[in-house]
């Protein structure tokens, strides 16, 4: 090995060692004596300590540029128009954590839901029978020509019109619900299936019932007879105002859904 | 008669401020304006910007006061915000890789570029310091995280450790940008060398 290779690895060393100093990674007492015995001898690193000395000494001792005076005053007029929220009492972690346990809940629920249950129908019986499919003409036209939600109409449209929902109980129609079945072409109406799985799909998507069967057995399962909007899950929720169904006592009413469209 | 002055601690500053005691958030403004604006200064080298920027600093660290663990020490969680917001600035207005005086000649009045230093204006100490002058010519060349990682560490006195959370990049990352950056700058210092 010739004499300049072996002191070039010294100076490899050596610049290693700096480094490790200037980390703050505190060296042995061999290391130390080393990199004494070597900066003595080579002019070089010993230039290349003294520049690096040189360049941190002049960083840290930065002059600190004076703040404008108004500075404070033109902070504290920005903080004023903004308001200071609530300390916040639960960690992110366990807000993550609480999230995440109640997916992984959620999904063997719904996956092992009981046949019963209207959740069940949805996994297997939508392959054959698509609701995109359902958009049945309505069975009787409109009140007024502003109880006429217009297939057209954006679908942001229609989730914006929580008023709406609202006139829908005041002029529902105090009529039989299955008496005016009888009176649809059966044409028309689409099949028992059909009906609870739009029934069903509208409670998985939206609502916390699990069914729209009254007490007394009568099937209160909104009629799909209104404009279904086909780009917009929302707008296939609410029903067009002239279905409404009937407001019996027993009947769950849409109303109770309306606070979820604003949400 | 004794006039005794307490100054009060960061963490009762603060719990005065959460609690909507607007003095208390004044006192820490003045108490880490000087250090917020220095360091946005030395990452931006502009100072109509700088100051734009610490006060959008001062408001984030104010919104964002419920969120401080005041078990921390606050100067690492303010410095933070502020590393954020000069980097994204950095990254919005120009590539990583282009230097500010590239940039300067590319955009001479448009946007924002680092500050001529006249030399007669009086209301710059750094023209005062010639050193301090090699300094920011030497670091505002570099690429911004070898800026940041350097000013942290040697104009902030942080450790490894809170430079990393500061940055939030690990600890190894760290350690090769303040590697590199004091490389860059020793370069430097050897081309001002006589």
């Amino acid at each position: 090995m010739s004499k300049n290779h072996e002191t070039l690895n010294f100076c490899r060393q050596a610049e290693v060692l700096l480094d490790k100093r200037l980390d703050d990674i505190s060296l042995t007492v061999s290391e130390e004596t080393f990199l004494k015995e070597h900066l003595s001898r080579c002019p070089a690193c010993q230039a290349s300590a003294r520049e690096m000395e040189t360049a941190l000494a002049a960083l840290k001792s930065l002059e600190l540029l004076p703040v404008p005076e108004d500075l404070t005053d033109r902070i504290m007029a920005r903080v004023r128009t903004e308001p200071l929220k609530p300390k916040l009492h639960v960690p992110l972690p366990f807000s993550i954590a609480a999230a995440i346990l109640a997916v992984v809940i959620a999904i063997p629920l719904l996956q092992h839901a009981p046949k019963s249950s209207p959740i069940a129908h949805l996994s297997t019986s939508t392959a054959t029978h698509p609701i995109s499919i359902i958009a049945p003409k309505p069975h009787h036209p409109p009140k007024s020509a502003q109880d006429q939600q217009s297939p057209s109409e954006p679908p942001s449209a229609i989730a914006s019109k929580p008023p709406a929902i609202g006139q829908r109980q005041q002029k529902a129609p105090q009529t039989n619900q299955p008496a005016a079945n009888k009176n649809r072409n059966p044409a028309d109406s689409p099949s028992g299936i059909q009906r609870e799985l739009i029934a069903q799909a509208s409670t998985d998507d939206f609502t916390p019932f699990p069914t729209l069967i009254s007490d007394d057995g009568q099937d209160h399962t909104p009629q799909p007879q209104h404009p279904i909007a086909d780009t917009d899950p929302i707008g296939q929720m609410f029903p067009s105002d002239d279905d409404e169904p009937p407001q019996d006592s027993d009947t769950i009413s849409f109303d109770t859904m309306g606070g979820l469209v604003g949400f | 008669m004794t006039v005794v002055s307490l100054q009060r601690s960061d963490s009762e500053l603060i719990s005065q401020t959460r609690s909507g005691n607007e003095k208390a958030f004044r006192e820490l403004v003045t108490r880490y304006s000087p250090i917020v604006y220095n360091f946005i200064y030395r990452m931006t080298q502009n100072t109509e910007l700088t100051q734009d920027m610490t006060q959008e600093v001062f408001v984030k660290v104010y919104k964002s006061l419920h969120m401080f663990d005041g078990k921390r020490p606050f100067k690492p969680w303010v410095l933070r915000i502020a590393s954020n917001a000069t980097l994204t600035e950095l990254r919005k207005k120009s590539s990583l890789t282009v230097s500010l005086d590239a940039l300067q000649e590319e955009t001479p009045g448009k946007d924002w570029a680092p500050d001529a230093r006249p030399d007669n204006d009086p209301s710059c100490r750094y023209e005062s310091s010639e050193m301090s002058e090699r300094v920011l010519d030497a670091i505002g060349q570099m690429d911004p995280n070898y800026r940041q990682a350097l000013l942290l560490r040697y104009t902030e006195d942080l450790s490894y450790e809170e430079i990393a959370q500061t940055m939030n990049t690990p600890l190894n990352t760290v350690r090769t940008w303040i590697k590199r950056g004091r490389e860059r700058l020793k370069e430097r210092f050897r081309e001002y060398a006589p």
